[in-house]
């Protein structure tokens, strides 16, 4: 009875705190379109000659690749910067009557919320800055989505166990860009490396949805499985944290 | 303020604890009195990072709090108070020794644990939740706290955006809002203003009388009427010291052993000066 009404107010009491930073809000208005502008100028500038493994356009695939990695990196930081500061007022929390499992659906609602909100600005920048009409705009949305929450959940990961605002930017910013570079499909990478990088799945569903128009069905389950192994890694660290186990 | 304060203690008999179950403050003590009892506590910060140092901040700690006690803890910088507080208040993991808690704790941290991004009633309902209180006690606790600690016009501000002062304000309110049978207050009073420190101390008074057990941290317990029973904290160890009625300090042994005559000499010390402090704090109450 109580964890119905304690749930939603961790919920809102989160959320609410996420939108009420203005750096919060800043960077989900600007990052997505300074990346997918940024990725998209940067590759429009090398001649097609077959230098990158790429069938379509490098304009295309460099604003694809710039929206997979503003989504992935601005929700993985934002939840790294959500566990840092809650971190001693989660733990207090705790010790009124908050059980962690119930502050940690409270966190892992709010890191979904985040994530669809930051992948609707970055659908809506990519349609917006691709030349032509995107054939899938949901696939697209929820694609991105996806993205957001592997990245949301690994950084509420490395918020807990390096609970350190410099450090653990540096460590996702860095993890992004790597995976980011792996799944951008530019480089003739093999296929065997590339699925172990989380963000190669959801890259590939947003291409296949803005230039086909399609689902990349065989992309689903990995990405779900990566959302779901992040997942089990963050809760388990993040309630064993707030519980006390690591003081 | 004497209103609100009339106030508070119409809200107190409500609470849990009946008034007869209230023992004397200074009288014989029942084991059902008892709201916390720390006994041969150890605590070592270990260093994570190779060829450092780990820290032995507690060794052999043993410590109580009845109902209807107010209990002073006091030590240098670095002590380890806050750790013990932590321990007593379940925060922090112990690694010997036993701590057994009857009743509900309230505990005020030193730093406020609060969410700057939420106002002060929106930190009222999320920690009122927490404690699993209806709607209507989350109000009356809420209309009580601010009002008796003088902060209710700036319930609508985000924490972030209150003086030190009120910050504490909340964070002690906080720690109090469920009517505790224990409350843990970790230097407290740290940037309240003069009106607002009496306020504290009588709403002190007011939870002793109501049977409510009150453990607090302080560098330098000036106001020594106020406590029934200080600890000094020194080198790991906890020394007792019971505060006699002819207000004089009576050194005896500890449960480790140790004499406490630090602590004696401090109150000597207090006594020889007669500091402006006291004095003031004693009539303004």
């Amino acid at each position: 009875m109580n964890a119905t009404r304690r749930i939603p107010a961790g919920i809102r009491a989160s959320t609410l705190s996420f939108f009420r930073e203005p750096l919060n809000i800043a960077l989900l208005l600007i990052l997505p379109t300074l990346s997918i502008q940024i990725y998209g100028v940067s590759l429009s500038q090398f001649p097609e000659i077959g230098m990158f493994a790429v069938t379509g356009s490098l304009t295309t695939v460099g604003r694809i690749t710039g929206a997979v990695f503003a989504t992935g990196a601005l929700a993985g930081v934002l939840g790294l910067f959500q566990m840092i500061s809650a971190r001693n007022a989660d733990r207090r929390l705790v010790i009124a009557g908050f059980s962690p499992s119930e502050l940690v659906v409270s966190r892992f609602t709010t890191i979904l919320v985040v994530s669809l909100a930051i992948s609707a600005v970055s659908t809506v920048t990519l349609t917006w800055l691709l030349p032509g009409t995107i054939g899938a705009p949901f696939i697209v949305f929820s694609s991105l989505a996806l993205a957001g929450i592997t990245y949301g959940l690994l950084g509420m990961l490395v918020g807990t166990i390096l609970p350190r605002e410099l450090e653990g930017s540096l460590v996702l910013v860095i993890l992004a860009d790597m995976d980011n570079v792996f799944a951008s499909g530019l480089f003739n990478i093999d296929d065997d490396i590339t699925q172990f990088a989380p963000l190669s799945h959801p890259h590939e569903l947003v291409s296949r949805a803005v230039v086909e128009g399609s689902l990349a069905t065989d992309h689903v389950l990995p990405a779900l499985a990566f959302i779901a192994i992040f997942g089990m890694l963050s809760v388990s660290a993040y309630a064993y944290t707030v519980s006390g186990g690591d003081a | 303020m004497k209103t609100a304060m009339k106030d508070a203690a119409q809200l107190f008999v409500k609470m849990a604890v009946p008034d007869n179950d209230i023992s004397p403050s200074k009288g014989k003590r029942q084991d059902t009195d008892l709201v916390v009892r720390a006994s041969g506590v150890g605590k070592t910060y270990d260093s994570r990072i190779p060829f450092t140092n780990s820290v032995n901040v507690l060794e052999n700690a043993t410590l109580e709090v009845n109902r209807a006690e107010v209990v002073g803890i006091m030590g240098e910088n670095g002590s380890g108070k806050s750790t013990l507080m932590q321990i007593l208040a379940g925060v922090l993991e112990h690694d010997a020794g036993d701590v057994t808690r009857s009743g509900t704790v309230g505990w005020c941290p030193q730093e406020p644990r609060l969410y700057d991004r939420l106002t002060v009633d929106e930190t009222f309902e999320l920690f009122g939740r927490a404690y699993g209180m209806t709607d209507t006690e989350i109000e009356d606790a809420r209309n009580w706290l601010t009002d008796v600690l003088d902060f209710k016009k700036f319930h609508d501000r985000q924490i972030r955006n209150l003086s030190g002062g009120n910050r504490q304000k909340v964070n002690l309110s906080v720690a109090l809002m469920h009517q505790p049978d224990l409350l843990l207050l970790d230097e407290p009073y740290t940037g309240f203003d003069w009106e607002t420190f009496l306020a504290f101390w009588d709403l002190t008074e007011e939870l002793r009388e109501r049977g409510v057990g009150v453990a607090i941290i302080s560098h330098i317990i000036n106001e020594r009427d106020r406590f029934d029973v200080i600890y000094e904290l020194h080198d790991g160890h906890l020394h007792r010291q019971e505060i006699g009625e002819d207000d004089t300090v009576n050194p005896e042994p500890t449960a480790d052993g140790v004499s406490c005559e630090r602590t004696a000499a401090f109150f000597d010390r207090d006594n020889a000066t007669g500091t402006g402090q006291r004095a003031a704090n004693t009539e303004g109450t």
